[in-house]
């Protein structure tokens, strides 16, 4: 569960248990029309379904980057609005399942601006609990205009999620502004292709270590118009060891209990380890630093960046 | 000749690992305040050898901040104040014994 560093976890620990299930798999087709978005948000349910029979009783449920749309040639026809019968449809099934549910999908927001790469994510009411706008699209190939805020929020069994978009991991500021902000799992979704299997693993493991949360890695699998998309879904401990991870490119329903007070804990109660407050804490044992230690200010790369 | 270590012979226990057992049987969570720390360690003795204990609380008298958000922040201002008083007068005075011209 949590392999731990150099000194012992102090305290008792007071936690629910989250079951979360990863959802690897392809979207139905390429859409190119509200219309085409139904047949993929049929086969979302398929696996929902499937894993409400196999995996009875679970929290939280995640898919993939812009599983509802896929990469058609005109995927922007494709973007749904927040009101479409679509949305509606995701609404009622996370209330009828009492999920909570991270959907990928492209959303046009009605205000002229190009879509964008969203993750929706609903609680067991049918009410959208939160919308992420991917802040750092894949670029160059990524046309969607960006949104500027990483947020947390309440979920479920004492999570505090934070849901980050693909691209968005590759930068150590995503995570940190997560991990900032106060959360204990952050929710990757992914669209991954071939040749970055090694960078995805390494990025979420990352993620997980330098930040002490929990990360839920969801990718794509199969293969679409041009890219191969590896799979290879993982759930990361807040120690960054893989906990549980899905195979390699093919459809596949991940399952895995995780415990958002542990990484609370851990945050809180680690004598070592708690990179967040010991990089801003410099030397803080040396006995001429007063415990307390030195900041950032070192670092030219923080007092020179360009904002 | 007798082999058998004697009772100043014998390696000391770690300081950090009966302090910290000592913290976890006081019930120590973080956040916590230097005062409140000392107030549950009450005249908790720590062990060092046969020969020497020390009280748990007159480890955490020299530290200097007044709070501490987390379990790191607490341990390193342990340290800090360990170090202070015990190794850095070793290490001037070490310094301050060499020879000009010694290493």
């Amino acid at each position: 569960m949590n392999i731990g560093n150099c000194y012992p976890l102090n305290g008792k620990i007071e936690t629910e248990a989250l079951s979360v299930v990863i959802l690897q798999m392809g979207p139905a087709l390429s859409a190119s029309s509200p219309q085409d978005v139904d047949k993929n948000i049929d086969k979302v349910f398929e696996f929902l379904d499937r894993a409400s029979y196999g995996l009875p009783g679970y929290d939280l449920a995640l898919t993939p980057e812009i599983v509802l749309n896929g990469f058609a040639p005109e995927f922007y026809l494709s973007a749904l609005t927040l009101g479409s019968s679509q949305i509606r449809r995701l609404k009622d099934k996370c209330a009828a399942l009492q999920i909570w549910g991270v959907f990928g999908v492209l959303v046009d927001l009605e205000d002229g601006i190009f879509p964008r790469n969203c993750a929706l994510t609903i609680n067991p009411d049918g009410e959208v609990a939160n919308l992420y706008v991917k802040t750092t699209p894949w670029i160059p190939v990524e046309p969607f205009t960006p949104g500027d805020e990483i947020q947390v929020f309440d979920g479920p069994k004492g999570a505090r999620m934070a849901t980050i978009i693909c691209s968005d991991g590759d930068y150590v500021d995503a995570w940190s502004e997560a991990a900032h902000k106060g959360a204990n799992v952050i929710c990757r979704i992914s669209d991954y292709m071939t040749p970055y299997q090694d960078a995805y693993e390494i990025t979420n493991r990352a993620g997980a270590y330098f930040n002490r949360t929990y990360v839920l890695a969801t990718n794509s699998a199969e293969m679409d118009e041009c890219f191969c998309l590896f799979g290879r879904s993982m759930v990361v401990g807040p120690d960054g060891n893989v906990i549980s991870q899905a195979p390699e490119g093919q459809p596949y329903i991940l399952k895995a209990d995780i415990y958002p007070g542990l990484a609370d804990h851990i945050q809180r109660q680690s004598f070592m380890g708690n990179l967040k407050w010991q990089g801003h804490h410099r030397g803080a044992s040396s006995p001429e630093t007063g415990g307390v230690g030195r900041d950032k200010s070192m670092y030219q790369f923080l007092r020179n960046a360009r904002l | 000749m007798s082999s058998e270590p004697t009772a100043e012979s014998k390696p000391k226990v770690s300081i950090d690992h009966l302090f910290i057992k000592a913290l976890a049987k006081a019930g120590v969570q973080f956040p916590a305040s230097k005062a409140g720390i000392l107030s549950r360690l009450g005249e908790t003795a720590l062990r060092l050898s046969e020969a020497e204990t020390i009280r748990a609380g007159s480890l955490v008298e020299d530290i200097e901040p007044e709070s501490f958000e987390n379990g790191s922040a607490f341990l390193c201002a342990f340290h800090s104040a360990l170090y202070r008083k015990t190794y850095r007068q070793a290490f001037l005075c070490h310094r301050q014994a060499r020879q000009p011209g010694q290493t």
